[in-house]
């Protein structure tokens, strides 16, 4: 099967689409910024526009007939966007979008295993229909090519630029840009990284039109090349720039001037290419290099390119994998250290045994290299399995761009810590979440624009995201400067509700108050507006974060704004817990939320408004029996010595108080399954050695039951 | 047919590239890939081939710029040039073919349709 060409085609096509889309969806982002602040942006429109015609090439390879005629006409569109055919307005950037959304559905569907893209046949005839109109207008507004000023160009020259190159180099001749030529040469081994630090020396300058490689210094070990550069500023300030890189640097000729770097305004030209009868061509013959006559030099800063030659080496060393192969090596590194767990049994048997003290000692040693090798090879794997968390970020920017235009508010959106890193799989179950948090800043945080200009604010709302890695957790805040959370109305839908009666609601503090919101049909608002009706409440976030191990916690200040904060571990793949028993089971607890355990006397219990408590080092610790939260039923007496296990998310601490600590130990976390899923206060279940199965604790689940105002104690 | 006749493929699309490869492998071809203009600048001199394939729309060396190289070079200046377009960049693939190339096809293509390209390029007798 996989040796027929489209199968093979099908294997990457996918993960390559979705790059594909991904990076589109960007650069639109991008140009929208730039179209808002009124900058051009030609190479990014150049960048957009390849990469819908590199997908309409692969949707049509494999046969997504549907995805490569709409990438097709996008494609058109960009095209003429970038020939300055088509203005990039704010309705051109939103059919993009659009098809930028309709291309990740699309994509969302085959990944899912559908076969065609036909599920989107209605949304991408519409969107076809409004595109035909767009270029339909297009058309009747072309406008002349600008002519060619007094530069002379060769015939070589531009025999060899593409239709856009072509264009590039009129438009910066159109805005009376110096044209310059730079020649390079560059050593095989390094034109690498030659050639970039040359771009990056041009970049801030101006544009680089097009690459013109020969080989005619004959040298197969070098390689040269002429960049053609349009630059607004004087040849002194790109000669100067260029410094140091061996490079030549020549204004491009003009009729009837010497080459020197007069930059007066182009007279008014006569049109077409002029041929050049009095400069031999510059490139292509040999009577070049007469023409430059400078010895051209390899580059000569030999530290800087030795330091980048690596770094380029691994950005094109990449290869994709598919995230099951992961999982597939995570599981596998899980059931090598329950195998190790194994060992370590076998050898606790032996080192009782005095007559083979020698083995033991010898096993022992082994197990303990392996182990470590096993910790090396874990901590690998979770490497491999971080991506930074701006992909998230990306799509929430088109989120937030949606809303606000669908809520009628101007939103800025601010992103930081987009470099953090956390699990792929978190990054994934994290952007539904985090969406429905950004929806509801904007749409309960964000005052309409006009309240907003009567409060003195600014007229734009700014919800901010920002991330940050302490310890083995990611915090993400999520933050507007709206109107706050209305204490009042929160208590009192949660009264409705039947969560509070109006007694209990008068003790809560204002952090338990803002807490409500996580509550199933709380919320501050009366009537469901389309973005609430459609959304979902605070309590499914909440509910998704907790499968993933994560806390929410949220901060508001009435006029102020609302900050909600989500800490989540990095990953969830492997994790090392604390073996415990209580109540004659044992449980394991994830040790990334264990701060210390305490030996405790019954008598170290003390009651305070009916939670019990214990004293640590001068601080009330609220407590929690794990008999109590799964309501076991103890044999016999409760033991006079317990131990508290103390632990923490976030600023929360709450000690589990437990019969007996057994050790640590590396577990992989399996889900229950569906029948047991969604058991509060446990994660999961994990095999230990011996083919013993025991559950897995879920503290973010058991600290805030005990702290917060969770279902159990609401009801209560 | 002796030594498998050696080709070079300039495609930056690693998807296009996979599909390329997988049809002209299995006619016994020996594929070398570049996935952008200056891979191929630097496989080029080092290397000779029977016959090359290159895209044109890249980034910033283009298919045209190396089509140019190619036909300066003192090794492959008479090497079969096949492009591979896509639809709507039909000037661009008139310059490439003035510049020396010798045949095009149009992405996305059948398997049997690059072979058959390329086998016509490398014998344009028969």
């Amino acid at each position: 099967m996989s040796d027929r060409p489209i199968d093979r085609a099908l294997q990457e096509f996918l993960p390559e689409a979705q790059e594909i889309i991904e990076t589109f969806n960007r650069l639109l982002l991008k140009l929208d910024e730039d179209r808002v602040a009124g900058r051009a942006a030609p190479g990014m429109i150049n960048e957009a526009f390849r990469s819908v015609h590199t997908l309409k090439a692969l949707a049509g390879s494999v046969g997504l007939a549907r995805m490569a005629h709409l990438s097709h006409r996008i494609e058109d569109l960009l095209d003429k966007c970038r020939l300055d055919k088509v203005e990039l307005t704010a309705e051109v950037i939103d059919l993009l979008f659009e098809a930028g959304e309709l291309f990740q559905r699309i994509a969302a569907d085959i990944g899912q295993g559908a076969s065609s893209d036909g599920g989107s046949a209605d949304a991408s005839g519409d969107l076809l229909a409004r595109l035909e109109g767009a270029l339909a207008r297009a058309d009747s507004g072309h406008r002349d090519e600008p002519a060619w000023g007094s530069y002379v160009f060769d015939a070589s020259l531009l025999s060899v630029l593409t239709e856009y190159e072509e264009h590039r180099l009129r438009e910066n001749v159109r805005a009376g840009r110096g044209l310059y030529r730079v020649h390079a040469a560059f050593d095989l081994a390094t034109i690498d990284v030659g050639l970039e630090a040359l771009k990056e020396r041009l970049k801030p300058l101006g544009e680089v039109i097009t690459y013109l490689p020969s080989s005619e210094s004959g040298d197969p070990q070098q390689i040269e090349l002429d960049l053609i550069v349009g630059a607004p500023g004087p040849e002194s300030e790109i000669q100067a720039a260029l410094a140091g890189l061996g490079v030549v640097l020549r204004a491009v000729p003009r009729a009837g001037r010497s080459t020197g770097p007069q930059r007066a305004p182009a007279p008014t030209p006569p049109r077409g290419i002029q041929a050049a009868p009095e400069r031999p061509p510059p490139v292509a013959t040999p009577a070049t290099p007469a023409l430059t006559p400078i010895a051209v030099a390899v580059l000569p800063d030999i530290e800087v390119v030795e330091e980048r030659v690596t770094s380029i080496k691994s950005a094109s060393q990449t290869v994709r994998v598919d995230i099951r192969k992961l999982d597939h090596l995570m599981n596998l590194v899980g059931e090598l250290s329950l195998a190790r767990t194994g060992i370590q049994g076998v050898l606790d048997e032996l080192k009782v045994d005095r007559e083979r003290a020698g083995l033991a000692r010898t096993l022992h040693h082994e197990a303990r290299v392996l182990g470590r090798k096993l910790d090396e090879m874990q901590a690998a794997i979770i490497e491999v399995r971080m991506v930074p968390l701006g992909q998230v970020f990306d799509k929430l920017s088109r989120v937030v761009r949606k809303i606000s235009r669908e809520a009628g508010k101007d939103i800025r959106f601010v992103i930081s810590g987009a470099e953090t890193e956390l699990d792929k799989l978190l990054v994934e179950e994290l952007s539904d979440p985090l969406m429905h948090m950004i929806r509801n800043c904007i749409d309960h945080g964000i005052e309409p624009p006009e309240v907003r200009a009567q409060a003195g604010k600014p007229v734009a709302g700014t919800v901010a995201i920002a991330a940050s890695q302490r310890g083995n957790h990611v915090v993400i805040e999520v933050e507007d400067d709206g109107v706050g959370l209305d204490e009042a109305k929160l208590v009192r839908s949660a009264v409705e509700r039947g969560y509070l009666d109006e007694g209990a609601a008068g003790e809560l503090s204002r952090r338990e108050i803002y807490n409500l919101i996580f509550l199933p049909g709380v919320s501050t608002k009366v009537a469901a507006t389309e973005l609430s009706g459609r959304g979902v409440g605070m309590d499914v976030v909440k509910t998704n974060l907790s499968r993933l191990s994560g806390i929410i916690d949220v901060e508001s200040e009435p006029g102020l704004g609302t900050r909600l904060t989500l800490t989540l571990p990095i990953t969830l793949a492997i994790i090392q817990a604390l073996v415990i028993r209580a109540a004659g089971r044992t449980y394991a607890v994830p040790l990334n939320s264990v701060l210390e355990s305490l030996l405790i006397q019954s008598g170290d219990v003390r009651t305070i408004e009916r939670r019990e408590v214990v004293d640590l080092r001068g601080q009330t610790l609220p407590i929690v029996r794990v008999e109590d939260a799964f309501r076991l039923r103890r044999e016999g007496a409760r033991p006079k010595k317990s131990f508290v296990v103390v632990v923490g998310l976030a600023q929360h601490r709450v000690g589990l108080v437990i019969d007996e600590l057994i050790g640590q130990q590396d577990i992989v976390i399996k889900s229950l399954g569906k029948s047991l899923d969604g058991i509060p206060g446990i994660a999961g279940a994990t095999e230990l050695g011996g083919q013993q199965t025991v559950l897995v604790l879920d503290v973010a689940t058991l600290v805030e039951e005990t702290l917060g105002v969770g279902a159990g104690e609401a009801a209560s | 047919m002796g030594e498998p006749k050696r080709v070079l493929l300039v495609e930056d699309s690693p998807t296009m590239r996979a599909f390329a490869v997988a049809a002209l492998e299995a006619e016994g071809f020996a594929v070398t890939t570049a996935g952008s203009g200056f891979e191929a600048l630097k496989i080029l001199p080092r290397s000779r081939f029977d016959v090359i394939i290159t895209d044109i729309n890249m980034p910033d060396i283009t298919g045209l710029e190396l089509i140019r190289f190619v036909r300066e070079s003192a090794v492959h200046s008479k090497v079969p040039l096949v492009i591979i377009s896509t639809d709507g960049a039909e000037r661009d693939r008139e310059r490439g073919l003035k510049l020396g190339a010798d045949a095009y096809l149009v992405k996305p293509f059948a398997p049997e349709a690059l072979v058959e390209v390329v086998r016509r390029a490398l014998s344009p007798a028969a």
